[in-house]
């Protein structure tokens, strides 16, 4: 079993800090691989939006950088967790250019279930994914504009949780023993 | 006289379909009474871009949808903008802010979130959240924007870009719903026309319809698998290394 961090190394919390060892711990415990991978400024290249993962190299994205390593990361887990800042009721620009060469994963066509349009997946099996938003200072409209996008829009989250403050860990810690 | 920043905060900078409703917008604007500044968000020099964004009476962000939200590159740039603003002293001025948002998907209302951000991002810097215009089926409006028909069929889109300029016209505008608006295509018709599309410009470059449902890195999605086999072998070949 294995499980992936995904962190922003730019910004950090003292309680995101606590949090991110807590969790390393918590895996370890229970038997898991541990890696974690972090993303600053100016390692990983923006989407473009060239489709090339879809049309030119399906399944691979056409720039080589550190997302070849997050990507084979991300499908030999069991879990990933997301370690984000939340900003302006969003995941941070290093978070998002992850999430957006994600893309890769999903094909280019589009079909429509349940009356909403989808691209189908490319692989069977994705890991389930723990989406965890940080910051010193959030609005509630940040926390529901978060809490609605990753719930609605990222069905392969299992859980989300919004931290503020170094006590709120506990419970997550709890809660995320829960499922693993 | 009043001066407008269209911001296009497309990754494709001017290749995208963000610039083409900003041009649709710029052109509706009288230019006797408003000076209007284009900025790209890709490639932009920074330092210069953020004043004249400060010191405009009139903000419009056009963007693409990426994954439901702000596309990474827009998210670094309203970041560093964010940055630069808190550093210097905040001033009076209360700049007006517009979004124009599209996606390829049939469905307008999927940018709902991304619209939610920019307001919180208006809240966050002290600017006054007008409203935003979330329009459906972006990639058939790109392809066909030199096409009568596809025009044509659009209207709705372009009547709520208008919403825009009038908006900017009036002074003291009363509170305003956002517009959630695609081209009259029908849903079924619009997934066809894509599929297609998608099919044959693999065939320009070489591949076949089959091939875009590669694998490459399938074996990964296996590692657990392999793992265990590789242990069982492991354990099977030094037990019996042991027993010879």
């Amino acid at each position: 079993m294995k499980v992936l961090f995904i962190e922003d190394a730019d910004f950090k919390t003292s309680a995101s800090l606590d949090l991110g060892m807590q969790l390393n711990k918590l895996f370890a415990a229970k038997g898991y691989e541990t890696k974690s991978i972090e993303i600053k400024k100016g390692t990983l290249a923006s989407c473009v939006g060239c489709f090339g993962c879809w049309i030119k190299t399906p399944g691979e994205c056409v720039s080589n950088d550190l997302m070849k390593e997050i990507h084979t990361n991300y499908l030999s887990s069991n879990k990933v967790v997301y370690l984000t800042p939340v900003v302006f009721g969003q995941y941070s620009a290093n978070i998002k250019d992850v999430l957006d060469r994600l893309l890769v994963n999903s094909l280019p066509f589009i079909k429509t279930t349940n009356g909403r349009a989808m691209h189908p997946r490319r692989y069977e099996k994705y890991p389930d994914e723990i989406m965890i938003g940080y910051n010193n200072d959030i609005s509630p409209d940040e926390k529901e504009t978060f809490l609605d996008m990753v719930a609605k829009y990222r069905k392969q989250v299992k859980q989300v949780f919004v931290n503020v403050k170094q006590d709120e860990n506990k419970k997550i810690i709890e809660n995320i023993s829960k499922v693993i | 006289m009043k001066n407008i920043c269209l911001l296009n905060g497309s990754p494709k900078g001017k290749n995208g379909v963000s610039l083409h409703f900003l041009e649709k917008l710029n052109k509706s604007i009288d230019s006797n009474k408003y000076t209007t500044n284009f900025i790209n968000a890709k490639g932009s020099k920074q330092e210069a871009d953020f004043k004249a964004i400060e010191n405009a009476d009139v903000l419009v962000i056009a963007f693409p949808l990426y994954i439901f939200c702000l596309p990474g590159l827009l998210m670094r740039y309203l970041e560093s903008y964010s940055h630069y603003a808190n550093s210097k002293e905040k001033s009076e001025k209360k700049t007006d802010v517009y979004a124009i948002v599209n996606c390829g998907f049939p469905e307008p209302e999927i940018c709902n979130g991304a619209l939610r951000v920019i307001k919180n991002f208006c809240q966050r810097m002290n600017l006054n959240w007008r409203f935003g215009v979330a329009i459906g089926k972006g990639g058939i409006l790109a392809a066909g924007k030199n096409s009568f028909l596809i025009n044509k069929l659009s209207s709705k889109v372009y009547r709520s870009i208008g919403k825009i300029k009038k908006d900017i016209e009036k002074t003291n505008g009363g509170k305003m719903e956002d517009y959630y608006v695609a081209p009259n295509f029908p849903k079924w018709l619009t997934n066809f026309v894509i599929n297609k599309a998608w099919a044959s410009k693999a065939k320009e470059n070489g591949l076949n319809r089959k091939d875009l449902y590669g694998k490459p890195y399938y074996n990964y999605t296996r590692y657990n698998e392999l793992q265990q086999i590789s242990t069982f072998y492991n354990k099977f070949f030094v037990d019996y290394k042991k027993v010879g």
